[in-house]
C-alpha cells in the first residue's frame, strides 16, 4: 500500500517507536521517531518535530521517568497546542489515568492497551487508524481550502484587482493561516499577499498600459 | 496470588526461551532483498521481547517473593541482609529510572537480635521508594538521582536513615509530622485535586509503631530524609 500519511511519535524508548513503525506500516502510515539527548529541552525536541514535516503527532505521556528529559507529554502537548492549535495530535500512553490528571483535553488521550494490532483486536485497531487518518484529512482539508481561496484571490488581484471585501478576505485568510502554524513561514510568502503589494502591482500595470497607449498614440 | 504462583514460575522460566530464539534467528539471514525489511522487523521484535522479558522476570520474582510464607512469620531479621536483598529486588526499576542506590552499612560485625515480620519492612520500604519515585518525577528536571540507606547501631537501637535527593517534603505540610496523617497527600492533578491515597506514610508510621520503633522526618539540605529506629537486643 502506498504511504500517504506521516506520523511523528515522541517516545524516549526507541523499541516502542519501532513497534509502532511496524504496526502502522501496513495501513500506509509512516511513523518516525525523534532523538532524545540527556537534558534536552522540550523546545529542542519540538524543533525536530517541526522540521520533520509530519501530518500528526503522537505523544507518549511518561517521558521524564527515565531521567533523559525533565518533562512529560503534557508539556509537549501544551507547546503544540500553543504553536499549532489545530494540528492533529494525540497523547498515546500506557497510563491514561496519569495523563488525565495533567492533560486538559481528554479527547486526545488514547490507551496503548486498546490498540494491540492483533487479529482479535481488528475492530479497535481499525477505529484507531480511522481516527488518525480522518484527523489528518480534516486538517489537510482545512489548510487546503484556505490556501486555495487565498490563491484564487491573489490571482484575481494580480490580473484585475480586488474590491474592498476581497482585500479584507485576503488579510483574514492570511491571519488564519498564520494562526494555524506560528512555527514556520507560511507557504504563501507574506509580502506576496500584502494589500500594499497587490495595489502597487495594480498601479504599475495601469501605468504600463497608459505608457504603452501613449507610445501607440505618438506613433500614429 | 499464591494460587497461580506455579503458573507465574512457568512464565518466568519459559520466557527465557526468547534468548534461544535470538540465536536461531541470527542464523537465518535472508538472501532476498524483499525479505530484508521483514527480517529487520523480526530482529527488532526479538530485541523488544528480550528486554520486556527482563521486566516480566523482575516483577514475577518480586511478586513471588512478596507472597513467601516466611515474610508473614515473625522472625529474626538482619537489616544488612534485608537491605541487600532490597537493592537486588529493585535493581531493574532503579536502572530504568536512572536511580543509584547507595547502601552504607555500619552494623557489619555487630551481633544483635531484632524480631519482626519481613512483610512489615516491605511495607515501609516500598512506600518510601515509591514516594522517592514520585519526588524525582515531580522535580521535572534531569539530575543525578540518588536513594541512600544507612544502617547504624546506636546504643540499644538500630537506626535506619533513608534519604533521596528528590523534591523534598511538600510545602503543603506545615508541620513535618502531618505527613503521617491518613488521607493527607501532596500528589495533586493540574486542578489541585488529590490524586494520591494519602495512606502511604500513615502505614509506614503504623508499622514502625507496631514494632516499638520511632520515626522522625529529617531536614536535609536537598530532598527528603527519614530516620527509623527499632530496639534491638545485643548478643
Amino acid at each position: 500500500m502506498e504511504k500517504t500519511y506521516k506520523i511523528g511519535y515522541i517516545d524516549e524508548n526507541d523499541q516502542t517507536v519501532k513497534q509502532f513503525i511496524r504496526n502502522l506500516r501496513p495501513y500506509g502510515i509512516e511513523v518516525i521517531g525523534y532523538d532524545f539527548t540527556k537534558g534536552m529541552t522540550p523546545e529542542a525536541l519540538m524543533e525536530q518535530v517541526y522540521a520533520s514535516d509530519i501530518d500528526l503527532l503522537m505523544i507518549d505521556y511518561k517521558l521524564a521517568e527515565s531521567n533523559i528529559v525533565g518533562f512529560d507529554g503534557d508539556q509537549i502537548e501544551h507547546l503544540i497546542y500553543t504553536n499549532r492549535p489545530q494540528f492533529p495530535h494525540i497523547i498515546f500512553t500506557s497510563d491514561t489515568q496519569q495523563a488525565e490528571n495533567h492533560v486538559e483535553d481528554w479527547k486526545i488521550i488514547f490507551d496503548k492497551a486498546d490498540v494491540l494490532f492483533t487479529d482479535e483486536d481488528k475492530d479497535k485497531t481499525n477505529r484507531f487508524i480511522n481516527m488518525l487518518t480522518r484527523s489528518i484529512d480534516q486538517y489537510r482539508n482545512l489548510v487546503d481550502s484556505k490556501k486555495n481561496r487565498l490563491s484564487a484571490l491573489l490571482s484575481k488581484g494580480h490580473e484585475a484587482g480586488l474590491n474592498a471585501a476581497e482585500k479584507s478576505e485576503v488579510l483574514s485568510l492570511q491571519d488564519e493561516l498564520n494562526n494555524l502554524d506560528s512555527t514556520k513561514v507560511i507557504e504563501v510568502p507574506k509580502q506576496m499577499v500584502s494589500i500594499e503589494n497587490l495595489e502597487s502591482l495594480e498601479k504599475t500595470r495601469k501605468e504600463a498600459e497608459e505608457f504603452l497607449q501613449s507610445l501607440i498614440e505618438k506613433a500614429r | 496470588m499464591s494460587s497461580f504462583s506455579h503458573e507465574l514460575k512457568e512464565v518466568r522460566n519459559s520466557g527465557n526461551e526468547v534468548k534461544s530464539l535470538k540465536k536461531i534467528y541470527a542464523k537465518l539471514t535472508p538472501k532476498e532483498k524483499d525479505l530484508l525489511e521483514a527480517y529487520s522487523d523480526g530482529n527488532d521484535i526479538i530485541q523488544q521481547l528480550d528486554e520486556n522479558y527482563e521486566k516480566i522476570r523482575h516483577w514475577v520474582d518480586y511478586s513471588l517473593t512478596a507472597i513467601k510464607k516466611d515474610k508473614r512469620k515473625r522472625g529474626k531479621l538482619n537489616f544488612s541482609t534485608y537491605v541487600g536483598t532490597l537493592g537486588t529486588t529493585w535493581a531493574k526499576i532503579f536502572k530504568s529510572r536512572d536511580i543509584s542506590l547507595l547502601l552504607e552499612d555500619n552494623t557489619k560485625g555487630q551481633k544483635y537480635s531484632f524480631r519482626a515480620f519481613e512483610m512489615d519492612m516491605d511495607t515501609i520500604f516500598t512506600n518510601l521508594i515509591n514516594n522517592s519515585f514520585d519526588s524525582f518525577d515531580a522535580l521535572k528536571k534531569v539530575q543525578e538521582r540518588i536513594i541512600s540507606i544507612c544502617l547504624d547501631i546506636i546504643n540499644d537501637e538500630i537506626e535506619i536513615t533513608y534519604a533521596d535527593n528528590g523534591k523534598g517534603l511538600s510545602e503543603i505540610f506545615q508541620e513535618k509530622e502531618e505527613i503521617f496523617l491518613p488521607f493527607t497527600t501532596s500528589k495533586k492533578d493540574r486542578k489541585g485535586n488529590d490524586i494520591g491515597t494519602g495512606l502511604g506514610m500513615y502505614l509506614v508510621k503504623n508499622v514502625v509503631d507496631d514494632n516499638n520503633g520511632e520515626i522522625s522526618i529529617l531536614s536535609p539540605p536537598q530532598g527528603f530524609a527519614i530516620k527509623l529506629s527499632f530496639p534491638i537486643r545485643k548478643n
